[in-house]
């Protein structure tokens, strides 16, 4: 009777130990889901102000200035209003740029398949995105997907020297997978501490009900994989 | 009638009995030479019949005066001792001592009345209203009423019919009956009889249906009459059997059991007094009996038996004798243990003791650990082994409401209530209470059994409290990891709706100034051409207009995150902003806190904070006249910020939480926001 209550009441323990541990990482979770909002916000006002914000402040100073040159020197405005037009489409350029990065319009109008492909086209290693005929989740379970993915995919190319890297995106009734798995020399996941990045996808995935996995090793290239259920990720809208 | 004056009517009539029986004591000796059968059984028994079942009476109507049966004992004692007065009254009057004492016939014929109606009236009323003083069921009424009817109709019969009158114990001879107007046919003498039979044998049935449907408390007063009626009846049937001085030994025997055991059985059964002791009663007697027939069996075997085979020619053989006696010393002890394995399951089935009973009941207890479970068990085995009516077990639960739970289950257990605590690891976990019929007290040993089942509880409860306990962590933890993984969906899915609304902003404002800009530029080239004056004012226009694009994007910049925050801390940006959009509350600071740096975190988040509430105050049109305060206070930082409505501000409230801060609306239409200061850092 005494082991039997013993072990119940064990039992309850591990179970009051497991959800405390998993309420504690839940608690620094959303801390780090803030403090990689907040790095983000910061990142984004740097990227308006160096960018952007930069090349309007030109265009203005030599639009006042062809402006006043106008009269006394004609031939300078002139040459000045021809650049400028170049310039202001670099400007435009770079504001949708900007906004691209800021929320992609493709993943909203086109799905996944195609936002991650325009993203893809930036990057300087080749990427390969295979899905056929995906279908929409919720916007909720998209965007930590797609979040994902670009994580993903800027971790090979900045870190792994990958020459390819694969995403494969599949849907069904109850979920949506993705994985993202370059060639490049991987690393030891031992040796390596979870950088911020790594969590944020965990982070992000997890938030939508869904899971993340990363698969590597040295010299075999890095796999990421996780699926986010269609069921949570509709119920969140 | 009050229990006082129930009592004292009770021990007026044991008196009134103890006379009767002291006087027809008395007036027994005095007429010795006189009457048949022996002189102590057929004289003197009446008076001890009467003193004991008066006796036995008035003590159970003093403890439970609403038992009827009570009464009916007591009148049943009171029937012989007047009956046996007036008996031997009428022997000294009319035989013994003739003209010595007034009124003999009269005493001769007040037998009738007296004595008529204890064994056609009173035993089947006491049979069948056994234990509870209530009949099986209502079915059982007719059998009340005939009972009476046949009582009094076979008293009457008897105290009018012509004939010889005798006196009623001792069969002495006291004339013709002076009232005999009745002629009885032998016929109607028998058929009185058999009615007499009958009702009685009625009354045993519904004591055997009764029996048939008891459960706990009344089954095991059922038995103890059983015990008693069953041990007569063996005696009765011996006697018919067995001559001789057995015979008049098993007599005796019955005698006794009729005089002394028929009342305590009754009494112990009602007053439930060792109430659970009769398995162990009947265990014993089963067993010693079962034990003394098989030595019997094997003296009669061996030395009969064996006897006759060897030719000893009925002879009693020394030699068998021993043999018998040796067999039966080495069979003695497997015998008895095995005799007393199947007197166990006899008596008891499966359980053994009412102890053992409670302790296997609170090992099944054992098992269940939740309190919704444990709870009405222990609440049904107090009931039980109690044989209480209803009982209640409550638990105390630390820091929380007392759980309880009764039983029958649904009865709600109020009133006059006997409770004991159960104490674990000497502190008080809960309480069991049982609750009495009215006027049915809870005698000693219910009270030892009570006390003894509530420190068996007292690991159960502190088990189930510690369980429950644990179980409310679980949820409680569960709950509040659920609103985390809430809240950190709100904080994604609020950042993403920024998000968007930052991209239409920047799609909308400066993206559209800033293509009509570039639509106009090649206007502008070709007016220079043309008009420069016109050109340049195209130009300046356009300037302005890209400066007016500028100026929105720094703005949503800064609406992302001001770089005075990241570059100078909370105080100067909050300032800053303030001064921008020219609100009119101030902001007062603590000057210690005016040039601090705490945590970027912890920065943005105050800072968001602030500006949040304050655009949602200002979407919602309120007025917001109170100042903005910074303040540090007993290891928080403090922000208490205008918000006259401070509903739909739960993006703010989940950054500051997940800080491990807290956001609290508070009077004077403000909303406070604090972080703890360990996560604020401060690191100015």
């Amino acid at each position: 009777m005494v082991l039997r209550n013993f072990r119940l009441t064990a039992a309850l323990h591990v179970r009051l130990d497991d959800i405390t541990r998993q309420e504690a990482e839940l608690r620094r979770s959303r801390q780090r889901t803030v403090a990689a909002q907040d790095a983000e916000r910061r990142r984004l006002e740097r990227n308006i102000h160096d960018g952007a914000q930069q090349h309007l402040v030109a265009l203005a100073v030599k639009l006042r200035l062809a402006g006043s040159l106008a009269h006394r020197d004609t031939a300078r405005a002139m040459t000045l209003a021809a650049e400028l037009q170049w310039e202001t489409r670099q400007a435009l350029a770079t504001l949708r740029e900007l906004t691209r990065g800021i929320y992609p319009p493709l993943l909203a109008e086109r799905g996944l398949g195609a936002a991650l492909r325009s993203q893809a086209a930036t990057m300087l290693i080749e990427v390969d995105v295979a899905e056929h005929g995906l279908g929409r989740a919720a916007s909720a379970a998209e965007y930590a997907v797609y979040f994902c993915c670009l994580e993903a995919l800027q971790n090979s190319a900045k870190h792994s020297a990958a020459t390819r890297v694969l995403v494969r995106l599949d849907i069904d009734d109850h979920e949506l997978r993705f994985s993202v798995s370059d060639d490049g020399r991987g690393f030891d996941p031992q040796s390596i501490r979870q950088g911020s990045g790594l969590r944020n996808m965990h982070d992000r995935a997890e938030a939508v009900g869904g899971q993340l996995d990363i698969r590597t090793a040295r010299g075999c290239g890095v796999t990421v994989q996780g699926s986010v259920p269609m069921l949570a990720a509709e119920a969140m809208q | 009638m009050t229990a006082r004056a129930a009592s004292r009517l009770a021990w007026v009539l044991f008196a009134l009995t103890v006379l009767c029986a002291l006087g027809g004591a008395v007036l027994l000796i005095a007429n010795r030479p006189m009457g048949a059968g022996p002189f102590v059984r057929d004289g003197l028994v009446p008076d001890a019949v009467a003193v004991t079942y008066a006796g036995s009476g008035a003590f159970i109507a003093v403890q439970r005066p609403g038992n009827r049966l009570a009464w009916i004992l007591v009148l049943f004692g009171l029937g012989f001792g007047l009956t046996d007065l007036a008996a031997e009254y009428a022997v000294r009057a009319l035989v013994t001592a003739p003209g010595s004492l007034p009124g003999g016939p009269a005493a001769a014929w007040l037998q009738y009345p007296f004595f008529g109606p204890v064994f056609p009236l009173l035993l089947p009323l006491i049979v069948v209203l056994f234990p509870d003083g209530r009949l099986p069921s209502r079915s059982w009424q007719p059998l009340v009423w005939l009972t009476g009817i046949a009582g009094l109709g076979i008293t009457a019969a008897g105290a009018f019919s012509q004939g010889p009158l005798v006196s009623a114990f001792r069969q002495v001879s006291l004339g013709s009956n002076p009232l005999g107007v009745l002629k009885l046919t032998t016929a109607q003498t028998i058929g009185l009889a058999i009615v007499q039979v009958a009702v009685l044998v009625l009354a045993a049935a519904a004591t055997l249906t009764r029996l048939v449907r008891s459960t706990g408390v009344e089954r095991q007063q059922l038995k103890w009459l059983a015990l008693a009626g069953a041990a007569t009846a063996i005696c009765a049937g011996a006697s018919f059997v067995v001559g001789g001085v057995a015979g008049q030994v098993v007599l005796d025997a019955m005698i006794v059991l009729l005089t002394v055991g028929f009342p305590t059985a009754i009494a112990v059964a009602l007053l439930r007094h060792r109430l659970f002791d009769i398995d162990t009663v009947i265990h014993r007697s089963l067993l010693y009996a079962a034990l003394a027939l098989f030595i019997t069996g094997v003296y009669v075997a061996v030395v009969a038996g064996l006897g006759a085979l060897v030719g000893a020619g009925g002879q009693p053989s020394l030699i068998l004798s021993i043999l018998a006696t040796a067999v039966v010393a080495v069979a003695f002890q497997p015998v008895r243990e095995r005799l007393q394995y199947l007197a166990n399951q006899l008596v008891y089935g499966r359980r053994a003791t009412p102890y053992e009973a409670m302790t296997e009941l609170s090992h099944r207890i054992a098992g269940q650990l939740p309190a919704d479970e444990v709870l009405p068990s222990l609440a049904e085995v107090t009931a039980r082994v109690i044989g209480s009516p209803s009982s209640r077990v409550r638990l105390h639960q630390p820091g929380g409401q007392d759980l309880l739970a009764c039983w029958p289950p649904g009865v709600d257990v109020t009133g006059p209530i006997d409770t004991v605590g159960v104490v674990s690891r000497e502190e008080r976990v809960g309480e069991i209470s049982v609750q009495q019929p009215f006027g049915e007290p809870l005698t000693r040993s219910q009270r030892t059994v009570l006390s003894d089942l509530a420190v068996q509880a007292g690991p159960i409860l502190s088990n189930v409290r510690l369980t429950s306990e644990l179980r409310r962590r679980v949820d409680e933890i569960s709950a509040r990891a659920r609103q985390l993984r809430e809240s950190r969906e709100r904080i994604i899915s609020a950042a993403e709706a920024q998000r968007r609304r930052l991209d239409e902003e920047i799609q909308g404002g400066t993206q559209r100034q800033l293509e009509a800009v570039a639509a106009r530029l090649g206007e502008a080239e070709e007016l220079l051409r043309t008009d420069p004056a016109r050109g340049g004012e195209l130009l300046n226009r356009l300037a302005d207009q890209a400066q007016v694009a500028l100026d929105e994007l720094r703005d949503l910049a800064r609406g992302v995150f001001p770089p005075l925050l990241a570059d100078r801390g909370l105080v100067p940006a909050l300032e800053a902003h303030l001064r921008k959009v020219g609100l009119p509350p101030g902001l007062e600071v603590d000057a210690a806190l005016a040039r601090a740096r705490f945590d970027p975190d912890v920065e943005a988040a105050l800072y968001f904070c602030c500006i949040e509430t304050l655009q949602h105050a200002a979407r919602t049109g309120s007025e917001t006249p109170s100042a903005i305060r910074l303040v540090a206070a007993a290891g928080w930082l403090e922000l208490t910020v205008p918000a006259p409505s401070p509903t739909g501000l739960g993006d703010v409230t989940d950054r500051i939480e997940a800080l491990g801060g807290a956001v609290e609306p508070r009077p004077g239409a403000t909303l406070l926001a604090r972080i703890p200061m360990g996560a604020a850092a401060r690191y100015a």
